[in-house]
């Protein structure tokens, strides 16, 4: 079980590597860092500079080469595949650059995808409920009946985002959300997002290029060929 | 598991098109392995009953028996039966031949000189039977004494076969006497009677050493207590059945049935397997995307799967009414084919047939996209990996 009082997420000394016919490929060098409950966090950095398998990393998607990685306390180094998928679906929520909505499913049904592998579900009643609860307050209750086809990109982000708050995360990463968005949408889409620490008391941590999106956050972090740049640490 | 089979259940009814297509295909698959399944099936059957008919039952063999040993015959045929137990498919069958001897009435010549046949019951009693119209109707003399017409008959075909066909009794005509005139038989003539078994093993093996052998150990100990040390001289063991080339090439041609349904088959578990490659392709980044929100390869592994069982269900459905429509026209096959006047599809015969069906064409429609689909690496389909 997660621990309250520990940070919604750390990593110590994490490294990721990748192989390569060129040898090894360090992804991620000795990374160490904290992301506190109720906080918000961004991470700048150029392409290829580590910032998705940072993501991955703390999506429980990928297993660090070394270091340990503690999501509300819990080392998911000492879990097997299960238990991360578990940890995963209890503690994380995550948003994706593309929208990864299924075009065949309503909003709800796309917003209730989690609940489909959750190991302590509620009834699909009460599921359904707090999946109309979110999107309201997200502002987009309306929608709930819709197709993804026929909402525009900013309401398919938001919906991206009540999929990932529906499992109620203490760790919520959005990776690049306002990459496909034009300025007005990214904008509102990025207040959505650095707003969910104060209304859900998540850590949230967003992984942008965007220096405008980032300065909203409490606190940024710049990654520079997969390490964490302390000297940028501001708040 | 229930949750994730709604999900896939919900992927299903957002495709109706793609199922129902699948369906088709499935369910012609499995209609046409169960036609032909069927078809062979009535086809071999009776080819075996004419084979059986014409050439007798795979491994029939005669053991003749020269002298009764001073045993009754109830004791006869129980030892015989005891020894030979192991190696045939149901009981032995016994008959007592008495050696050619005039059965005409004076002044009659029908006849002449004739083996007398006495068939045994299980039990080891002489069977008396029934009136027939086989009876040879005139009175005929056994022992120098006029018996009624009804008293013998003439051996069937199958009869004269298996009883008077090879082995000691050496004729291929005699009469067929009611158990009740042995007694006339014996005083027919001076010499004895020898003793006929007639066994099937159901085998096309030749057993025909290992049967002489047994009866031969079983009566050692009682021919040297009768005064006949080499009691191998009264066994001769005679294989009855033939036709061994027709009956190969009978299990030939239910091989070849047997190929052609179960090819059917796996072409149908194939055509879904293709299928299903290119949905699991399509929804890859679906089941990336289920894998970052919680689902466990289990999970993948079950929305796979449960997909392909919805398809195999309503083709079950479909091909109960495609076999229901066939029907008469394999009827109308087997008619002209093999003189099979029906053909019934829907049996309770079908039930096992089309679940073992089902559970190859599952197996084969859904071992490689499940597997591809659970170790696929959900990141390389939620975003480009970081090289």
């Amino acid at each position: 079980m997660a621990d309250e009082n520990a940070p919604a997420a750390s990593l110590h000394g994490v490294t990721v590597e990748y192989p390569s016919t060129r040898g090894p490929v360090v992804a991620l060098r000795d990374v160490t860092l904290d992301l506190p409950r109720a906080s918000s966090t961004a991470i700048l950095g150029r392409s290829g500079a580590g910032k998705s398998t940072l993501v991955s990393v703390l999506a429980l998607l990928r297993t660090p080469t070394e270091g340990d990685v503690r999501i509300g306390g819990v080392s998911a180094g000492g879990l097997d595949p299960i238990g991360r998928a578990r940890l995963r679906a209890s503690e994380i929520g995550i948003v994706f650059q593309a929208f990864h909505l299924e075009p065949a499913f309503t909003v709800i049904e796309n917003v209730m995808l989690p609940w489909h592998f959750a190991a302590h579900p509620k009834p699909r009643r009460l599921a359904r409920n707090w999946a109309h609860e979110i999107l309201e307050i997200l502002e987009i209750g309306e929608l709930a009946a819709r197709r993804p086809n026929q909402i525009s990109g900013g309401q398919r982000q938001r919906v991206a985002i009540a999929r990932a708050l529906f499992a109620r995360p203490s760790l919520f990463i959005a990776d690049e959300p306002t990459g496909n968005l034009d300025e007005e949408t990214a904008n509102g889409v990025a207040d959505t997002i650095l707003t969910l620490p104060a209304r859900l008391g998540a850590s949230v941590l967003v992984v942008t290029h965007d220096a405008v999106v980032a300065e909203r956050a409490d606190r940024r972090l710049t990654l520079v060929r997969g390490r964490l740049d302390p000297g940028d640490e501001a708040g | 598991m229930r949750r994730v089979a709604l999900l896939a259940l919900r992927f299903n009814r957002a495709s109706k098109a793609r199922v129902a297509l699948l369906s088709v295909s499935a369910a012609v698959g499995m209609a046409i392995f169960l036609i032909v399944s069927e078809l062979s099936h009535l086809s071999s059957e009776d080819l075996q009953a004419s084979i059986s008919a014409e050439a007798g039952r795979a491994g029939t063999y005669a053991i003749d028996l020269g002298s009764s040993l001073g045993m009754d015959p109830r004791r006869l045929l129980h030892s015989v039966d005891a020894a030979v137990g192991p190696y045939i498919a149901g009981a032995v069958r016994m008959v007592e031949i008495f050696p050619p001897s005039p059965v005409d009435c004076p002044p009659g010549t029908a006849f002449g000189s004739l083996p007398l046949l006495i068939p045994y019951d299980q039990t080891g009693t002489p069977v008396d039977g029934q009136p027939t119209r086989a009876d040879v109707g005139a009175p005929v003399c056994i022992g120098g004494q006029e018996v009624p017409g009804s008293a013998a008959r003439l051996p069937t075909v199958a009869e004269r076969n298996l009883w008077f066909g090879a082995g000691s009794a050496g004729s291929t005509v005699g009469l067929v006497l009611r158990g009740r005139y042995e007694p006339l038989a014996m005083l027919a003539t001076t010499a004895s009677p020898s003793y006929r078994f007639v066994a099937v093993t159901g085998q096309e093996a030749d057993l025909s050493f290992q049967l002489s052998d047994a009866v031969t150990r079983e009566f050692q100990a009682t021919a040297r207590r009768y005064g006949m040390p080499h009691v191998e001289s009264i066994v001769v063991v005679t294989r009855l059945d033939t036709g061994q080339a027709i009956r190969r090439a009978a299990a030939g041609v239910d091989v070849v049935y047997g190929v052609i349904a179960w090819a059917v088959l796996v072409l149908a578990g194939l055509g879904l397997l293709i299928a299903e490659t290119i949905v699991v392709r399509d929804r890859m980044w679906f089941f990336g995307l289920s894998r970052a929100v919680g689902a466990r390869g289990r999970d993948i592994a079950t929305l796979v799967v449960v997909d392909i069982v919805l398809v195999l269900a309503a083709a079950s459905a479909l091909t109960i009414v495609l076999l229901l429509a066939l029907e008469p026209v394999a009827t109308s096959f087997a008619r002209n084919a093999f003189q099979i006047s029906h053909v019934s599809l829907l049996q309770a015969a079908v039930v096992p047939r089309l679940i073992l069906g089902e559970l190859l064409v599952l197996a084969i429609a859904s071992a490689y996209p499940t597997a591809r689909a659970v170790q696929q690496d959900p990141l390389d389909v939620l975003e480009p990996r970081v090289s």
